[in-house]
Parts: C-alpha cells; structure tokens; sequence
C-alpha cells in the first residue's frame, strides 16, 4: 500500500522532514499523509505539475539545511525525469533520501483511464524498468528496497541512519487509486470516495 | 573590473552562497570567476536539475535561488523550471549565456532567443547588451524575484559583455519605474472583510502558498483561533497552517479531505489568503462554495476576480494585511461581536468520520 509508506515516512520521521514530492499519485498521497507543521516543510510542484521536479528540490533543500532530513516522495515515472542528478547528489554526498512509490505505470493517469476511459491503459504500463537498487549502486548511492509492509519501517530507519544518498525502491500495488477524487471539472455531488 | 568578475561580486552583495548550473561555451567567462570558490558553484547534471535544485532552496529558505547555464540548449533547458517557479510563485534568477552581441542574430553556435522564448515564463527579462550598469541589471534582477508576487527572472548576458572590462557600482537602492508592488490593504476593505466575519455564521478560511511566501503562518493561526473559524490549505499552502491543529480541515480540491470540501461547500463565507482559485480547488466554478461571500486578500490584483468573482478584494502582502485584520478583529471582539459558531463546528466535525478507506484499515483487513 503506497498510503501506508507515506504513513510510514510520517511516524519514522516524527513528522520532522523537509518533503518534497514528484507529480501524481504519490504527491497527492504525501500531501494527504504526511501532516507538515511549519512553513517550507512541504516542497512541491503545484501549478505546472512538473514530472522530475522532486528530487533535484530536495537536492537544493539539503544544500540549504545540511542536517535536515530531506526525503523525495517519488514515483518510478517522475524519479526517471531527472535521475542522472543521482551523480550530483553522490558528488556532493547529500543524505537525501528518495523514497519510490514504484507501482511499475504512471499511476495518476493510469486512474483517470480507469475512471474515465473505460480501463483502457494506453502509454501509461512501465513495464520496462531499472532495478533501482542497482541504478543506486551504480552511481554510488545506496539502493534500498522493501516489497512487504513489515519491511517499509526498518528500510526507511536503515536509510535516516546511514546520512549518505539513499535511493529505496517500495514496490506497491499497481491498481490503487487516489481517494477522495473529484473528477475534473465536477463538484463535491461528484466525490468518488472509493 | 571584467564583467565576470562583477556578476561575482553582485552575488556576494545579495548574499548569495549557494548557486546551480551547468557550463558551456557562452557562460564560461563567468564560471572562470567561480573558480575562486567565493560562491560556492553545484554542477548539476542537467539544466533543467539545476533550476529544479534552485527551486528547492528557494522554497525552502525563502531566498531567490541562483542558477548559471550556457547559451542556447542551456538556456532551452531551464524554460520548464521558469513555466514551474512562475507558476508556484518561486523566487528564482537565472542567468543565461548569450553568444557575442556582434553575431546574435546570425544563427550563431548555441544561439537562441532565450529573451523572446521567456517572455511568458517569467516576471522579467534582462537582456544585457551592454556594459553599463551591470550592477544595478543585477539588483534589480534580485528585486523583481523576492518582492511582491515572488518569481522567476532572467538575465542573459553576452559572452562579449561577462569579457568586458567595466565600471562597477551596486546601488543601495532599487527604484524601478512603474513596479511598486502593493504592501498595505486598503483600510475601508480591511474594515468591511471585518464586519463580514463578524456576521458569519459558518466561515471556513482556504489559505495558500501566499502564507507561506509572506512569512504569515503565525498570523494566520492567530486569526483562526481568534474567531475560531476552520482552515483548509492548498497543495502550495500544507504546512502554512500546522497540520495538527483542532482547527485544520485538511487540503481542499480535486484529492481535498470530504471534511475540508464540505465545509466549503457549505460555508457562507470564505476567507481566502494568498490563493489563486485553482481549477484543482474550485472544479467547476458554478458549483464551487455556492452559499458563500468571499473575501480574498492577495498581492498580485490580477489574481483577484480571475476565476471567481470575489466581495471583498484585498491587495497587499498577506502578513501586513493579516495583521491589520488582527487588529481590526480585536477590536471588535472587545465588543462580543464574533462568537463561536457551534453548530458549525458540529457539523464539520461530524463530516470528519466521513472517509475513504484509510491504509491502516486496509492493511487490517
């Protein structure tokens, strides 16, 4: 469950981090279940909706707060939009730690084709995708993964532990859907709650 | 001095320390003045990481992120951070090389007119074609980014000029000629927005990023609790408000909590405070908040009546505005007009054990 990651990265970060998000699915999830306390706590791409904005934010973020935790709430699609600042990162051995929702598509549309296209999933499986344990490694980061809820907190313990560039790859369910959700254009007579 | 050397030294004026980028043939002279390490330089791997990273830091701390990337595909590459840092109200200064004054124009090498492809992606554009006042180009660039509606701006420097020798002088003063952003809040609509709270019934207040740029959370909690009205925040306003208190309804809009859109739906006033009416907050205007007056306070004019037509309009800077609301409220509190509306508190707290299905729940069954 993508919900309970985010939940996750809440409790084990006691609701302490600097977030910054990616675009879709994973952002709204953060928004929803990461609850920020202070200002300039949640770093986010709200109005253009840029795909691969996330993680070079969280790089800048850490720049300016060198002992924050900073940690991206990515998605496999977006994370892939800017990945080589992975050797920038490395480069400057920034503890940032990006933590993808990795449901192998590119979820938020992958929903609205579910909803509102009669479940036809055009252009939106990733079915062809790095281990991005690997792709971790290769740069010289730290590649982390967790495929089981009972996994997700000691991962994200092990990664806050280690202050080096961590990349966690949470494997999550493909189908899970964003609610509450009012289609575009409706209104709250339109609210799909499930 | 060389030109080079004084877009160093303006950095240093505006307290800068950290800056991105990525360099090229146009931009090299200025990355030649980097070397001494005086500002520290981040290679980004892409220049659309490097605008992305200067975003992040701006966010952040609340001061103008710097990026320096090359001429042409350098400049082409950072276009969907400016669209981005324009849209979310990021303060931002980018500067692009430029290839040699005597041949743009001419298709050169890596030439392209990052000038005219920008013009709608930032709040300003400083083509540098000369030598004078490269001073004061860069205070002013430092300006426009941080004051008022915060944003990207774009200074493109030819190779020729960052190689020429010139005269530096930094102005301790900007005054540029017709951009005098509004601060204060008219008077008499800070007096009407007032007495429109003090005869509502059930307000809700929908806060954004404008809180967060104006330095304004701890003003807005203050006006909450004072009239004990509920706040929900946008995407850009989370953590304007803190995310635990009584009062906090959660986010609004297309993926808002049934408790935050309830109430707006339901309210009779809405307070808005440095939004903009999103269409992922409104839906469709026509049904959005129908039983409510709006008062809405924000320092960008053209944001105001954009999407929804609103009752009380308030330019001026959320924090000055907030805290002449305060006193306002105060004022009148003095004479037990604003009360806590408890029905209304029912009522949303009611809406609260509305939900969709939670992970923890899921993960139970």
């Amino acid at each position: 469950m993508p919900q309970f990651v985010c939940e996750q990265i809440y409790a084990v970060t006691k609701g302490d981090a600097i977030i910054t998000t990616e675009v879709g699915q994973h952002q709204m999830w953060a928004a929803q279940y990461y609850h920020c306390t202070r200002p300039r706590q949640f770093i986010t791409s709200g109005g253009l909706g840029t795909m691969g904005y996330g993680f070079p934010a969280a790089i800048g973020a850490q720049l300016a707060f060198p002992n924050a935790v900073v940690i991206d709430i990515a998605g496999d699609g977006s994370f892939q939009m800017n990945v080589q600042e992975l050797a920038t990162v490395v480069q400057y051995n920034l503890p940032v730690i990006v933590a993808i929702l990795n449901n192998h598509s590119l979820g938020m549309v992958r929903q609205w084709q579910q909803f509102f296209y009669d479940e036809r999933y055009a252009d939106t499986s990733l079915e062809v995708s790095p281990d991005y344990v690997k792709l971790a490694d290769a740069y010289g980061a730290v590649g982390l993964r967790a495929t089981r809820p009972e996994e997700v907190r000691p991962v994200l313990e092990q990664a806050m532990r280690l202050r080096r560039p961590v990349v966690i790859d949470f494997v999550v369910k493909m189908m899970e859907n964003v609610f509450p959700m009012i289609p575009s254009g409706g209104s709250i007579k339109d609210m799909l709650l499930a | 001095m060389k030109g080079a050397d004084i877009f160093v030294e303006s950095l240093l004026k505006e307290g800068v320390d950290t800056i991105f980028g990525h360099p090229g043939g146009a931009i090299l002279p200025l990355n030649d003045a980097l070397y001494s390490g005086r500002v520290r330089h981040i290679l980004t791997r892409h220049e659309q990481g490097a605008i992305h990273m200067a975003e992040g830091y701006a966010r952040a701390t609340g001061r103008p992120g710097v990026v320096l990337v090359t001429s042409g595909p350098g400049g082409t590459n950072v276009v969907t951070g400016l669209t981005d840092a324009f849209m979310d109200s990021t303060p931002v200064v980018v500067f692009t090389g430029q290839v040699p004054t005597g041949v743009i124009g001419n298709d050169a090498f890596q030439e392209a007119d990052i000038v005219g492809m920008t013009r709608s992606c930032t709040e300003a554009q400083l083509p540098r074609p000369r030598c004078a006042g490269p001073g004061t180009d860069h205070q002013r660039s430092f300006h426009i980014a941080s004051t008022g509606r915060p944003g990207p701006v774009l200074v493109d420097i030819p190779k020729d000029v960052s190689q020429a020798e010139c005269d530096f002088a930094y102005p301790t003063q900007v005054n540029l000629r017709g951009y005098k952003p509004t601060i204060h809040g008219h008077a008499g609509q800070l007096r009407r927005a007032t007495e429109m709270i003090a005869a509502a019934k059930r307000p809700v207040i929908y806060a954004g990023g404008g809180v967060i740029h104006s330095r304004a959370s701890e003003s807005l909690r203050q006006v909450a609790e004072l009239i004990a009205t509920p706040v929900t925040n946008t995407l850009m306003g989370l953590g304007g408000f803190p995310g635990v208190h009584e009062l906090w309804l959660g986010m609004l809009g297309m993926h808002g909590t049934v408790t935050a859109n309830t109430a707006m739906n339901e309210a009779d006033l809405v307070i808005a405070i440095g939004v903009r009416f999103d269409d992922r907050v409104t839906g469709n205007v026509d049904e959005f908040c129908p039983n409510a007056k709006f008062i809405h306070i924000d320092i960008d004019p053209s944001s105001i009546g954009k999407n929804v037509q609103v009752d009380v309009p308030i330019v001026g800077d959320v924090q000055a505005c907030l805290v002449r609301l305060l006193e306002e409220l105060r004022a009148i509190l003095m004479t037990g007009v604003v009360r806590i509306v408890s029905g209304w508190r029912k009522l949303l707290s009611g809406s609260r054990s509305i939900r969709c299905n939670t992970p923890r729940s899921l993960m139970e069954n």
